[in-house]
């Protein structure tokens, strides 16, 4: 039974799901169903050490960057409309793989061209991030981000962190306005 | 507060009432509000739960239109069980030509007003080739009502809109409505309901104890511009006719227009008369065809209808309004700005005697003349050239 966790929520993946090593993230999203441009959504993910910074520009995962050098994390790959049934965008952490001085990855999704195409999540229906153990297909934990969002543009949707020995999820819900530039900035990425 | 597009702020608590509006609001009357009541799959709540021109209000009563003013008023607590979300819309008259989408106007405005709140959501929609647009949701969210500022829609109208959320409609003619009085839930298995969306949706007037009244059908128009030539003033204007074609119970029929001099009489058959023949347009008050409504038991049907007497058929440049009253019931207004139909004749409205009831079907046909007008809608009148 996967953990369902609310803005906020903490899990110890070890609890939730003994013996997890390779995750599959499922980033979702509902489809715009009215007429008008076509939301175009970004799930990336950064690796980011004990000073809230990426390690270095590659370990940066998104769209034109589908792996980090060290084959921890990889992006399978963007999808335009949203359409389909469940996840919209995937990506895999290899636990084994994540370098020790990698503290915590950080999941985000952004609006592509939000402010041309006057766009936010406020617009954006159902959106999750589920966390699934990619070798027995079990879901580990979920969190719908409901309404934690309004007009904003980019969203951390949540982090896997270090803590002690132990891998842990934060479902953090937190919006930001700009797009995926600000956001890597944020992260130290030189964009 | 306002609230931009997909941000949602708390309504507070107590019944709250929803007013669409438009700018410029002289074009607003040929744009129609419908709120759709939804249940946690975002579906309508059976065909009672799409109130619109045609059935401003659900079988609960909780949510009641006043067409005149565009307003709902939503009464959270009287919702059906399991509606948690009310969507607001706004489309395009598709029937009044000249007005193809949501850029034409500058922009919408819907404002919520509660006991202790006021949101109001302003939508430019410059640019938007919508013809349809949902303009806010009211939900229910962890036990607090809220209002989300949309501001999406569709290019083709009302119908995809409404399927959209579930609402089974038919765009072609489909039987009428069932009345929207307060009904039992039908059976789970009988066949779902399909709502018409044309604007061949008739509106039942209620029969008031003291009788309909006086019934009054108003044309107003602007007679266009006077050109002044080099032989003198030049009049370009436009002169509209109003009428009708009346059907009376015992089978006797009749016109009454100006053409023809044929004003009828109010007290007795055919209980319609003509006010005066304003052939300029500049009559503030326009022409104005009054309908006996305390003899309407002597009546089957009446063809409410305007034809340009003088003139070229630019409909868009006389710019006419057509407007019907009668005590007690919500004014229907029709505005006539067809471009360039070439037809040079309009079937506005359509009365007929419904057990008593006046059942009033918008038409906005347009014709040729009088004869295939008469054609179309079976009176069989005799016609001859006629002048005034």
């Amino acid at each position: 039974m996967a953990v369902s966790l609310a803005k906020g929520g903490r899990v110890s993946l070890d609890k939730a799901a003994p013996g997890l090593k390779n995750i599959h993230v499922g980033l979702g999203w509902d489809p715009r169903v009215t007429d008008g441009t076509e939301f175009d959504l970004d799930a990336s993910a950064f690796l980011v050490g004990a000073s809230g910074k990426v390690k270095g520009d590659d370990y940066f995962i998104f769209y034109n960057q589908l792996k980090s050098p060290d084959g921890s994390v990889e992006h399978t790959g963007d999808n335009r409309t949203g359409a389909g049934e469940g996840d919209d965008e995937v990506l895999y952490v290899y636990l084994d793989k994540v370098a020790a001085d990698i503290g915590k990855i950080v999941f985000t999704v952004t609006i592509h061209d939000a402010e041309a195409r006057r766009q936010n999540f406020g617009q954006v229906g159902n959106a999750f991030i589920r966390l699934v153990n990619k070798d027995s297909g079990a879901e580990v934990v979920r969190f719908d981000l409901g309404e934690d969002y309004s007009t904003e543009t980019a969203m951390v949707f949540g982090e896997i962190y270090r803590q002690g020995s132990e891998w842990k999820f934060n479902a953090i819900g937190q919006g930001y306005s700009g797009g995926l530039r600000s956001m890597a900035i944020q992260y130290g990425v030189h964009v | 507060m306002d609230l931009q597009s997909g941000q949602n702020a708390p309504v507070g608590t107590g019944a709250v009432r929803v007013t669409l509006s438009a700018d410029p609001a002289n074009q607003a009357p040929s744009l129609d509000p419908s709120a759709i009541l939804l249940g946690a799959d975002g579906r309508v709540k059976g065909d009672g739960g799409f109130v619109f021109y045609g059935q401003p209000r659900d079988p609960s009563g909780a949510v009641v239109l006043d067409p005149v003013t565009a307003t709902f008023h939503v009464d959270q607590a009287r919702l059906p069980s399991g509606v948690g979300r009310v969507v607001f819309a706004l489309t395009i008259d598709s029937e009044v030509a000249g007005l193809r989408s949501f850029s034409q106007f500058r922009s919408v405005l819907l404002a919520l007003d509660g006991s202790a709140t006021s949101l109001r959501y302003p939508l430019v929609t410059s640019g938007m080739s919508e013809t349809a647009l949902i303009l806010a949701e009211l939900y229910l969210r962890n036990g607090v009502w809220k209002l989300r500022a949309v501001g999406q829609g569709f290019v083709g109208g009302l119908a995809p809109l409404a399927r959209n959320y579930g609402v089974d409609v038919s765009e072609k003619a489909a039987p009428p409505l069932p009345s929207p009085s307060p009904a039992p839930a039908p059976p789970s298995a009988a066949p779902p309901k399909r709502i018409d969306l044309t604007k061949r949706q008739p509106v039942s007037l209620e029969k008031p104890a003291q009788g309909f009244g006086k019934i009054a059908i108003n044309l107003n128009w602007s007679s266009g511009e006077k050109k002044k030539g080099w032989f003198g003033t030049k009049n370009a204007g436009i002169d509209l006719d109003l009428g009708c074609m009346i059907e009376m119970a015992d089978g006797g029929k009749t016109v009454v227009q100006a053409l023809g001099n044929t004003f009828g009489d109010f007290d007795r058959p055919p209980f319609a008369k003509l006010l005066g023949d304003d052939r300029t347009g500049e009559s503030t008050s326009g022409e104005t065809l009054l309908i006996n409504g305390d003899r309407w038991a002597a009546f089957r049907r009446v063809l409410i209808y305007t034809f340009i007497y003088e003139g070229v058929p630019n409909w868009a440049a006389a710019d006419a309004v057509v407007s019907l009253s009668a005590p007690g019931s919500p004014q229907l207004v029709v505005r006539l700005d067809e471009h360039a139909t070439g037809k040079g004749m309009c079937a506005i409205a359509m009365l007929e005697n419904d057990g008593g009831c006046i059942r009033v079907t918008k038409l906005v046909d347009y014709f040729a003349g009088h004869e295939p007008m008469d054609r179309a809608f079976g009176f069989g009148f005799r016609w001859v050239a006629g002048r005034k």
